[in-house]
């Protein structure tokens, strides 16, 4: 077990090289500079925009810039924003927790009710309830999140109908309706993949053996078939994690959050460098420790799986 | 299609967004409230309350010098109300602020400081903070270039009491001894101290102004708190909202007291809604802002002036204006302050006439020899590309207008988006074609020289490479020029040409479209955004 | 395919995305300035509206002998400074006879624009899926096949792909790329989606692996390419197939959410999205309903119709196992 762990751990270092490399380098590429103005205000020459580059060491050949780079996040130096001088580390300690916040309490209600809800369904799938069930969420995800996010924000924000919740910003309750927008794709997702695993479970042999033998059909269905179900549903939920945040980008705008979506697409956007990288590790690390976790996860629900095999 | 009735419900909701229904019975806005004009001012100011201002976009630093956060409009709006400089501008005269007098030698001027000025922090405002501002400023390893490319003329900075500064010119230039009285924020010595970059004041502010820093909550909202006795308010609280639509949903729910910055779609929004009329008064006020069209005349294609004339003759500004600007950004000639004595008048702007246009592009050699619909000359086509910032709403509206009457005209133009940056990037190397800025100024006093100068092709602000050497003479004589009226008639002559020359395709001027609750008084516009210290909230 | 027909829900939704995409493809002869066919000057003019003949752009019809106009008659750049329309309010217009579904603020027929945005936003979802399965299935199957150092090295690149921030991927890859066409978009979504694939079908190799027929094709010297493609992939297709038709739909509604963060198509080039997106400034006009409601009812329906089919496809699979 600890021997896994720490292969899994060693792993990890090629992977978050060539995250760190692609974002480096596909930032440094990109065409623009971080020393710009507001666009209405763009009136700093090309020579003192030149200076800049220089005393940033921005002029520097780009594997150079990541060498050094590098050497200092190894030190925990993830140095300064470029665009308004604060400390990276700082940026990223303010935007994660809110983003852990929206996003967790989000994965876990989606999962969290997915199961359930799965279950009900693959069990009762010639009801008429569980298909309208079943229409019901699939017509609600086929709604544009941004769009369900102004429609949540009219209907229970705004003045007009149900103002519940406060318009932006995560305090008074205001996580309520980003969580909302950010459930409803993920549960969406979730119940389709515990519905079918179910549906596929139910029909295997130990089910029926456990029939024959006169288990009781919940015990048979919720601890015999949904045991089995729910491999497919962990893994989804290890990877699930950084779309999560990714598709973020729009509620957290709509709903006023800074959280790490906003982040990310503000300092690439400015070509905030520094920012980028900082954005970037921290996504690659969260999300390799929760797939390690899920990974974990796996061999306490199916002893059978041999973790060696998952590597 | 039934499965699908849950969808068009929720749909149909969205579509509807609220509209409030104009209710026949209740009378609409009255003529001012339409204009955007305040109310007369009639209450006697309370003292207390907090003021909540909502900014679309969030400012970088809170320091004028850095060049990183210098000209940027939301830097300008929050830290107003918490420096001073020497002396106020209004109406191209200056009055005394902090300093108390002054006087002037043609290379010298000599300011004399009010006594028992403190900054927030207890510290007593000497020259010695005076002579450290400027010494930042002039310090060229110092990213100060803004400030200092106005002070260029600034020879040396003398303190021969803590009362008294003497400043010395190396040549006469007016835009110097206005930026050192009128726009240079005085900070503190002891807090200028340290690697310039990252010194606390630039994001904790200490200045003598009526308001101090309070707090700072990045990415969520900035506090001033009432410093001395000069504000009526307790609190300004600034409230960095991105989204526009959720922004008006907290201002109906009066969780915003005062919006700046709208577009001009939210700012007409509000007269359909019969709360705001109710509940909350528009402001209109003109700002040193305008927008243009570039045409990089440094390639063959742009650099007669007869089809920058033709290709302004073809700009629809007609229904632009009705469409995109919904009559918010009236046309505007002039480089200058409109309305100032620096704009001339009788200059109009060219009507679309797409007849004449073809005249005068068939008079620059430009036909239809291979009738493929397209113009050409010597076997080039007349096919550009305008390259846009994909951020910018504004463009994405007015484009497909222009497009299409280029395209009736015979010529094929199309749009190439990039993202701000690399947008901001390609205009700096010069590579495009026709592109669109805004300039803007919080200053009625400005020097046109960088944007218009030849020599400022190559590495300055003359993005699009206009080179004339009449005008190249009238701005340097502008610079020199001391006497105001003088000045303001080579300006005007600056004006004429440049217009003539269509430089750039000049299009709106950008007023700032604001709106603020009834509660809340005492608001008076000015270049410089409000003076906050009149602002007062009744309950 | 036939049993797909055969299950309810298969056929609607085959029926609903058949139609929606000859409309799409059709879009040029359903919407558009040019008419179908006209005589002008003498001459004969069929079909100018796909051929866009240069000779007629910009030419009124009004002096044509006789012309044919596409049952919509505007195209979706059309702006009200090129129909001459005039009315006494300002554009967003209502639907009517002129425009069925309304305009947008310029003047545009919000009904061409649907037209020619159903293309557009088809071609990115379609595209996009077709290249991350290709992408997937490759990187996939070799990885599951070889396994050793190749799976490892592949499964890093999987897991790089897996982590990586897409917004940073976009917009670098965007700016990066200067052709003015809806490739690079298509690119950076299919580079950034082809994960999925690749481990859904990495995991299907390893379990096919083993089974008995592969073990027999091996022991009879077929090339590993051989078992591969003969053995392997039409095996693992079942749940890929399932997992691109659902791709479909995610890819649509992405391509909305891009377009309100400004990444998407980019203007003037209507696309589903962006017509979403234009509705959601168009906060002057807060009574246009038809902004917001035709291209919502268009993603909507189409995602759902997406979804039914692939719930269908995975029903079939079912049944076939």
């Amino acid at each position: 077990m600890r021997r896994y762990v720490l292969r899994r751990l060693l792993l990890m270092v090629p992977t978050f090289l060539g995250i760190t490399v692609l974002t480096f380098s596909l930032a440094m590429l990109a065409p623009g500079d971080p020393f710009q103005l507001d666009l209405e205000t763009a009136g700093l020459g090309a020579q003192a925009v030149a200076q800049q580059r220089v005393q940033r060491g921005l002029d520097a050949p780009i594997p150079l810039q990541f060498g050094r780079w590098l050497s200092r996040v190894v030190r925990f130096d993830f140095g300064r924003s470029l665009i308004d001088q604060r400390p990276v580390l700082d940026k990223l300690a303010e935007a994660l927790p809110r983003t852990a916040l929206v996003a967790g309490l989000a994965l876990l209600l989606g999962f969290g009710l997915a199961v359930p809800l799965g279950v009900v369904l693959a069990t009762n799938q010639k009801r008429r309830w569980a298909r309208a069930v079943e229409l019901l969420l699939l017509a609600a995800w086929s709604v544009p999140s941004f769009w369900l996010a102004v429609l949540l924000l009219m209907l229970f924000a705004g003045p007009r109908y149900l103002p519940l919740f406060p318009v932006q910003g995560l305090a008074d309750g205001g996580f309520v309706l980003p969580v909302i927008c950010l459930t409803w794709p993920t549960l969406v997702i979730a119940t389709r993949q515990v519905r079918s695993a179910m549906e596929e479970s139910l029909c295997q042999d130990y089910v029926k053996a456990a029939r024959a033998r006169g288990i009781p059909e919940r015990r048979v269905i919720w601890r015999h078939a949904l045991r089995n179900s729910l491999l497919p549903v962990v893994t989804m939920f290890g990877l699930h994690l950084p779309h999560l945040v990714g598709g973020s980008v729009a509620i957290e705008r709509i709903f006023g959050i800074p959280g790490m979506g906003l982040l990310a697409f503000d300092s690439i956007g400015t070509r905030d460098y520094p920012t980028v990288m900082g954005v970037a590790t921290t996504m690659a690390l969260v999300t390799m420790v929760s797939m390690l976790l899920v990974d974990l996860a796996y061999g306490s629900i199916d002893p059978r799986i041999r973790l060696e095999r998952a590597g | 299609m039934s499965r699908l009735t849950p969808l068009v419900v929720l749909l149909a909701l969205a579509g509807c967004k609220g509209s409030g229904g104009v209710d026949a019975g209740s009378p609409g806005p009255d003529a001012r409230w339409l204009q955007g004009a305040l109310a007369p001012e009639t209450g006697t100011p309370r003292d207390g309350g907090t003021l909540t201002v909502r900014l679309p976009l969030e400012p970088t630093g809170l320091t004028r010098l850095h060049d990183r956060f210098n000209e940027g409009t939301m830097v300008r709006l929050t830290v107003g109300p918490l420096y001073e400089t020497l002396a106020r501008a209004h109406d191209g005269q200056l009055t005394p602020l902090l300093a108390e007098t002054w006087s002037e030698t043609a290379d010298a001027l000599t300011i004399t400081l009010r006594a028992g000025v403190k900054f927030h922090d207890g510290t007593e405002l000497t020259s010695a903070d005076v002579k450290a501002t400027l010494d930042v400023v002039m310090d060229p390893a110092k990213p100060t270039a803004g400030f200092r490319a106005a002070l260029d003329s600034l020879r040396s900075v003398e303190t021969p009491d803590a009362r008294t500064v003497v400043v010395r010119w190396s040549r006469p230039w007016f835009l110097a001894r206005h930026t050192l009285l009128a726009a240079l924020p005085v900070m503190p010595a002891h807090a200028l101290q340290g690697d310039f970059d990252t010194l606390p004041i630039h994001r904790a502010p200490i200045g003598t102004g009526p308001f101090r820093f309070e707090k700072w909550e990045p990415g969520l909202s900035l506090s001033l708190v009432r410093a001395d006795g000069r504000a009526h308010l307790d609190r300004v609280v600034f409230r960095f909202l991105k989204d526009e639509g959720a922004a008006m949903q907290a201002f109906e729910k009066g969780e915003l007291g005062l919006m700046t910055r709208l577009t001009p779609s939210a700012w007409r929004s509000l007269e359909t809604q019969p709360w705001a009329w109710q509940r909350s008064q528009r402001i209109f006020f003109e700002e040193n802002a305008y927008a243009w069209l570039g045409f990089n005349q440094r390639k063959a294609l742009f650099v007669d002036p007869l089809v920058r004339r033709a290709l302004a003759m073809l700009y629809p500004a007609e229904l632009v204006e009705k469409t995109v600007d919904l009559g918010l950004e009236p046309r505007t000639t002039c480089p200058y302050f409109p309305g100032s004595r620096s704009c001339d008048p009788s200059v109009q702007p060219l009507a679309y006439d797409p007849a004449e246009a073809r005249r005068l592009l068939a008079a620059a050699g430009w036909g239809d020899s291979d009738h493929d619909g397209v113009l050409d000359r010597e076997g080039v086509r007349f096919s550009f590309a305008f390259l846009a910032a994909s951020q910018s709403v504004k463009m994405a509206r007015l484009l497909p207008l222009f497009l299409d009457t280029l395209r009736h005209a015979g010529i094929e133009a199309r749009i190439e988006t990039v993202d701000v940056s690399a947008y901001l990037s390609r205009v700096r190397a010069h590579d495009f074609d026709a592109m669109a800025l805004s300039w803007a100024s919080a200053d009625e006093v400005q020097d046109n020289f960088p944007n218009f100068h030849s020599s400022q092709a190559a590495q300055g602000n003359n993005y699009v490479g206009y080179s004339n050497p009449e005008v190249d003479a009238l701005l340097e004589r502008v610079r020199t020029e001391l006497d105001a009226d003088r000045r303001a008639a080579l300006e005007r002559e600056v004006h004429r040409r440049v217009y003539a020359d269509q430089a750039y395709l000049f299009l709106g001027r950008r007023p700032a479209l604001d709106a603020a609750l009834r509660t809340v008084h005492g608001l008076k516009p000015s270049l410089g955004w409000y003076d906050l210290t009149a602002v007062w909230i009744s309950n | 395919m036939r049993r797909l027909w055969g299950d309810r829900g298969g056929r609607r939704s085959l029926l609903f995305l058949g139609t929606l995409l000859v409309l799409a493809l059709g879009a040029d002869l359903l919407a558009s300035d040019l008419p179908l066919a006209v005589r002008l000057d003498g001459q004969t003019w069929w079909l100018p509206c796909l051929s866009r003949p240069v000779a007629l752009q910009g030419r009124s019809l009004a002096d044509a002998e006789w012309s044919w106009r596409t049952p919509i008659p505007w195209g979706p750049l059309q702006t009200v400074a090129s129909t001459g329309e005039e009315r006494p309010e300002p554009p967003p217009w209502a639907p009517d006879a002129h425009h069925w579904l309304g305009t947008d603020e310029l003047g545009r027929d919000v009904a061409a624009r649907l037209l020619h945005g159903a293309r557009v936003s088809l071609f990115v979802a379609v595209f996009t899926v077709l290249i991350s399965l290709g992408i997937g299935l490759l990187i996939g199957g070799v990885s599951g096949y070889a396994g050793g150092l190749v799976d490892a090295v592949l499964s890093r690149l999987l897991e790089v792909m897996q982590t990586f921030p897409l917004v940073f991927f976009l917009i670098a890859l965007l700016s990066l790329i200067r052709v003015q066409s809806l490739w690079p978009l298509v690119l950076a979504l299919a580079l950034t989606r082809w994960t999925d694939v690749a481990r859904l079908v990495r995991a299907e190799v390893l379990s096919l692996e083993s089974r008995e027929f592969v073990l027999a094709a091996r022991a009879l010297g077929a090339s590993p390419a051989r078992i591969i493609t003969r053995h392997l992939l039409p095996n693992a297709l079942g749940p890929v197939l399932v997992v691109a038709t659902f791709g479909v739909g995610s890819a649509i509604l992405l391509e909305t959410a891009l377009s309100f963060l400004g990444l998407g198509v980019a203007p003037p080039t209507a696309s589903w999205g962006e017509l979403l997106t234009e509705a959601h400034r168009t906060l002057h006009h807060p009574g246009a309903w038809w902004l917001a409601l035709f291209p919502g009812l268009a993603i909507a329906s189409t995602v759902l119709a997406v979804n039914g089919l692939g719930e269908a496809v995975r029903r079939s699979f079912d049944g076939r196992s």
